[in-house]
């Protein structure tokens, strides 16, 4: 269901936080003719409504932005120091390729001096674009530009590897859910901006909208790979139902409503607690005086690595998962 | 009242952070003996109010508790648990816990290697290092087959209840005193002032998910847009061990000041505290608290916020000791602060030039 060059498309377009005006648009564009309004909000949010005759508003949410480098400094040499825009790992960051907004490419590396790359932090990395002099590299790159892994799109049959997988494989889900949605729930579609700095888009969409009900899409980790850190979550185990993570513990009403659909249909799932890491679905429950919400992960090997690597049957099983309990009418509440 | 006895029913219910339900009707049960006005919100606060008029008053004490979550169910049957907002590893081989599965409760063990067998280098090496969260196993007694159809990775796991045991100079000890005491001291102060005639608005909240992130003070103050939020929780007694600039005698309670604290707030308590004859020490905080007092402070257009402890010794273990003497003094001290607010709170509440 999910049309994979809709998800390279996604995949391999510029947005670190605060800068996801491209990708917005390239969603914006799927989004046409399925949707009865779309539309930015003032933090950047793309928020995409479609009507319905329930009179009960469903927010679902994906973000969209992806972690990054930013420009801090340029030396007489040309080379760009950076900081991080989100949870950069220097390590891995190392000896890879990154892209400017502007198209301007550069490969990462580290000083060599005192120490070896494990031990590199991101203070000691540097980008070189290929400047030989600080003025020539200033032609490119300005002080707070943002830059990204470049993306490498591979496609290993049932499994995609690329940067940017967290989150741009649940934009690329919630834009199938929109296209092929039958509810008769107001839905809110919406793509937010800078979870990767904090939660800090997806709070402002849920004051906005007010929803009765929000489920969110994002990645969690795996446990599923040689020595990994303990974690119950693997690939082609189904949509991954979070019950908790370092942010959230999800009302049991919103994960019961989730488990009960996913057995109704015989959709494969897996049941997720994460021990690090925080989703938008923390920021969208502590708004006004709480909105009930949950949220659907797809399990992710690598995260915040140029290779995070996903199954692509976890992910068809999300969108039916998510069309599924759109298409019920069943009241969720907390009981009393 | 008899505190024993409502701390005794207040800890004996089950509400792991995010899983409050059973604590919160044995609250309301509670709260209703003194009021009509007892409801439960959407993140599962339950308040009861009482009163009328301006100002309102927000006072929370949390009713979770810190407790654990299956995250993995392994071949032989044993289960993998992770800490649920603050369960101290070091503490947990040797309890008796509860999983809270769809089916029912199932009690369980959190075991230990026993000491003879430390003999090898491995278990040499782990012996003299306190045990990590995810090296203990909670055992059911069931065989895998049963385990795997009952339990679900995600259920909660708590400590066992138990009776408060009562030690001498009326201190009691026991599980989750963090936060169900002050919840009984809640209960407390309605039935004191269910005697006087109220000049204002009080709702009593006792809160969800203090533990992680105070989300369930966030959203009352939120929904109730008080003109004063008094957190009450517990602090740290002085233990030996523990520096004592960290720690206060747990005969006496604290009254907070820092930038979490509304100036004439803690002055309030203060003067009220000295004119009361209470033992109290000042705690000065100067960012986070670490109480629903933090988070309530921003709700909205902002919000005045006070806060009271009781001092408290082995918290987040199940053996949490606290003098029932500081507990009533606190009781006291929140009844008559919240007495003696009338139409003229805002002149109170205003700073002087």
């Amino acid at each position: 269901m999910i049309n994979r060059d809709m998800l390279k498309n996604v995949l391999e377009t510029y947005g670190p936080s605060g800068h996801e005006q491209r990708i917005s648009e390239v969603i914006k564009g799927y989004l046409n003719g399925c949707c009865d309004e779309i539309y930015n909000d003032t933090l950047g949010n793309l928020i995409a409504h479609k009507k319905g005759t329930s009179g009960k508003k469903v927010m679902l949410s994906a973000h969209m932005d992806q972690i990054g480098l930013i420009a801090v400094d340029i030396d007489e040499n040309g080379f760009i120091r950076v900081s991080n825009v989100g949870g950069v790992n220097p390590t891995i960051t190392i000896a890879r390729d990154v892209v400017f907004e502007n198209g301007t490419k550069g490969v990462v590396h580290f000083e060599t001096e005192k120490k070896k790359a494990g031990e590199a932090t991101l203070a000691e990395l540097f980008v070189d674009i290929g400047a030989s002099s600080k003025s020539e590299a200033e032609k490119c790159v300005n002080i707070g530009d943002m830059a990204v892994y470049a993306a490498h799109y591979t496609d290993m049959g049932n499994r995609i590897s690329c940067g940017a997988m967290d989150n741009r494989i649940c934009c690329a889900l919630l834009i199938t859910i929109m296209q092929n949605l039958k509810t008769e729930h107001d839905v809110y579609a919406v793509f937010t901006v800078q979870e990767e700095v904090g939660l800090r888009g997806a709070g402002a969409a849920a004051y906005a909208i007010d929803p009765d009900l929000n489920i969110n899409l994002d990645v969690t980790t795996c446990g599923d790979m040689p020595k990994a850190a303990p974690m119950s979550t693997g690939l082609g185990r189904g949509a991954a139902i979070k019950v908790m993570d370092s942010s959230v513990i999800v009302p049991e009403c919103v994960r019961r409503f989730l488990v009960d659909t996913a057995e109704e249909k015989g959709i494969t799932y897996q049941m997720e607690v994460l021990r690090g890491g925080g989703t938008d679905t923390a920021a969208v429950q502590k708004t006004k005086s709480g909105i009930l919400a949950g949220c659907v992960s797809v399990p992710t090997r690598y995260i915040h690595s140029p290779v995070e690597t996903i199954d692509m049957r976890d992910a068809e099983n999300a969108v039916a998962l998510f069309l599924a309990a759109l298409e019920k009418k069943t009241r969720i509440e907390n009981r009393t | 009242m008899n505190y024993v006895e409502v701390i005794g029913s207040l800890t004996a219910a089950q509400g792991v952070t995010g899983n409050e339900n059973d604590v919160s009707k044995c609250v309301m049960t509670y709260f209703k003996n003194y009021t009509d006005e007892v409801w439960r919100d959407k993140a599962g606060n339950v308040f009861g109010k009482m009163g009328e008029g301006k100002p309102v008053i927000l006072v929370c004490a949390h009713m979770d508790e810190v407790g654990m979550m299956v995250t993995d169910i392994e071949d032989n049957g044993m289960l993998r648990i992770a800490s649920v907002a603050g369960v101290d590893p070091r503490v947990l081989p040797g309890s008796d816990v509860i999983i809270h599965a769809k089916t029912g409760k199932i009690k369980a063990v959190v075991g230990a290697i026993p000491p003879h067998l430390l003999n090898s280098d491995l278990a040499l090496k782990n012996a003299k290092k306190a045990y990590k969260m995810n090296e203990l196993v909670c055992d059911t007694g069931l065989c895998a087959d049963k385990v795997k159809a009952n339990v679900q990775i995600g259920d909660f796991v708590s400590f066992a209840p138990a009776k408060p045991m009562e030690l001498l100079n009326n201190r009691i000890a026991g599980k989750t005193l963090d936060d169900r005491a002050l919840v009984a001291a809640e209960i407390r102060v309605m039935e004191i002032l269910s005697k006087r005639c109220l000049g204002c608005t009080v709702i009593f909240c006792a809160t969800v998910q203090e533990e992680k992130g105070s989300l369930g003070a966030a959203l009352a103050a939120w929904g109730t847009a008080p003109d004063v939020g008094l957190a009450v929780d517990v602090c740290h007694a002085t233990t030996p061990g523990l520096g004592e600039f960290r720690s206060y005698p747990i005969e006496a309670i604290t009254i907070s000041t820092g930038c979490n604290i509304h100036p004439r707030i803690f002055e309030m308590l203060r003067d009220k505290a000295d004119e009361e004859h209470i033992n109290y020490e000042i705690s000065a905080t100067m960012l986070n608290t670490g109480t629903d007092a933090w988070d309530m402070q921003i709700q909205r257009a902002g919000i005045r916020c006070g806060l009271i402890s009781v001092p408290l010794r082995y918290m987040h273990t199940s053996v949490e000791c606290i003098s029932l003497d500081a507990l009533e003094n606190c009781a006291r001290l929140m009844a008559e602060f919240i007495a003696d607010f009338d139409e003229d709170w805002e002149e109170k509440l205003c700073f002087k030039d």
